[in-house]
């Protein structure tokens, strides 16, 4: 029998994967530019918090800080609640993700405003808009053009750390694929189906931003 | 919150765990380290199939996650009769062995990238003049081009080795006790949950201090000034 009966399993967790990596990404986005801001802000202090978050968040390795916000999680909402409340699997894997995404983002970001002429905001201010119009319209899709390569190799170590929330018990696909290789004695088989689908999931994900790349450039 | 004397008496125990982090990481970078340069020889040879069989080889390895590389070579190992009954498995009944097998291929595969990337950043203009000087291909990779392309990849190999140093975490899925074993099982004897990350983390980060400062200095050292 194919897989041993085990596909639908896999399956499963495929699709577990892709909605702890694609919810992950687009929260981590939305940190990478508030990170970004933080980074480039005028006051000092704020400035020094977002380098400070930042570059711890980048010294810690991944599975630390999964544990923690697993760990530390359940015992915040256990004190909350008054009695004994474990977190949410999948809540704690997309906080985690997102935080590494947006860190490793936010210098994304960073770079890619740098690089938006400053006359460009200058003349929005020259026009009246005011600054969220600004933000929306005339910087961010500009610095988004600029980060899609580095977004793009960004959300590939998501995919590829979304593989570690196996670890507390999420049922993504490593977590089916170890279910699977324990149960038929067959691990190698096992693994290798699961390396297989995350290379085919990397490669779509990397053919996603070739395309969404195409799109945005100016020709 | 913050028992210390607790903390205090477990501080040998981590100590042991950092010395196998530590082990873990230097293994697998110098022999990463090594398996990077001959990938970067093969493809200063310039045949099709070898730069074919060294883009399958970095997609693999980038493309699947650590986690999943370190599962196939230490459980999937055992499914085959023949490799149980073999030499081979002397190095892969060792969790330690099978750990630094698969951070080395990890990193083989990204500082192969760098070091091309460093390579082809070097202006042409150099390696003719170079020929024009009448080197041999050796003396042009010893004199001119090995020192500038690693002058160039330094910053970038100092994030490749932090890198590692933050897998060397997964080893403990395959009951390696590194810092985060030990740490882990600290936390599931004691419930100091808080104080143990905590103490977890500034060891990481503290290595990563000493990391980035030696590269510095690394840098320091040999910049033309």
């Amino acid at each position: 029998m194919f897989l041993d009966g085990y596909l639908p399993q896999i399956i499963d967790g495929c699709k577990m994967t892709i909605m702890v990596s694609v919810t992950s990404i687009f929260i981590g986005v939305i940190l990478g530019v508030i990170g970004a801001l933080g980074e480039m802000s005028n006051s000092k202090i704020i400035l020094k918090i977002s380098k400070g978050i930042n570059s711890i968040v980048r010294g810690l390795p991944e599975l630390l800080i999964l544990f923690v916000i697993y760990f530390m999680g359940t015992i915040l909402l256990s004190k909350v609640f008054g009695k004994y409340t474990e977190i949410n699997i999948f809540l704690t894997g997309v906080i985690a993700l997102s935080i590494i995404f947006g860190a490793y983002a936010a210098q994304t970001f960073r770079g890619a405003f740098l690089h938006i002429h400053k006359g460009q905001k200058e003349s929005a201010m020259a026009l009246g808009l005011s600054s969220w119009i600004t933000f929306k319209k005339i910087l961010f899709p500009q610095a988004l053009r600029y980060a899609l390569p580095g977004l793009s190799n960004l959300c590939l170590t998501t995919l590829k750390d979304s593989s570690l929330i196996s670890l507390i018990g999420l049922h993504e696909l490593t977590f089916k694929s170890q279910l699977a290789a324990t149960q038929s004695y067959k691990p190698f088989t096992f693994y290798l189906v699961c390396g297989l689908i995350y290379l085919i999931l990397t490669s779509l994900f990397e053919l996603v931003f070739k395309l969404l790349e195409f799109k945005v450039s100016y020709d | 919150m913050i028992d210390t004397k607790i903390l205090w008496q477990s501080i040998p125990q981590i100590a042991t765990g950092m010395v196998t982090t530590l082990e873990l990481m230097i293994c697998a970078l110098i022999i990463g380290l090594l398996l990077a340069l001959i990938l970067t020889m093969c493809s200063y040879l310039n045949l099709k199939i070898i730069n074919i069989i060294l883009k399958a080889y970095t997609f693999i390895i980038r493309g699947t996650p650590l986690l999943v590389q370190i599962f196939i070579i230490y459980y999937g190992s055992s499914q085959f009769d023949f490799i149980r009954n073999g030499i081979l498995w002397n190095i892969l009944k060792e969790p330690f062995a099978c750990a630094v097998i698969a951070l080395a291929l990890n990193t083989s595969a990204y500082s192969f990238e760098l070091f091309r990337g460093a390579i082809s950043a070097i202006p042409y203009g150099e390696i003719e003049a170079c020929q024009a000087l009448g080197l041999s291909k050796l003396q042009m990779l010893r004199k001119v081009i090995a020192p500038r392309a690693i002058r160039l990849v330094l910053p970038a190999y100092s994030n490749e080795v932090i890198i590692i140093l933050k897998s060397t975490t997964l080893a403990s899925t395959i009951t390696l006790m590194d810092i985060m074993g030990v740490i882990h099982a600290f936390i599931s004897q004691t419930y100091l949950t808080a104080s143990y990350l905590l103490l977890a983390g500034s060891i990481y980060l503290f290595l990563n201090l000493i990391i980035i400062n030696i590269f510095r200095y690394i840098e320091g050292r040999l910049s033309y000034q």
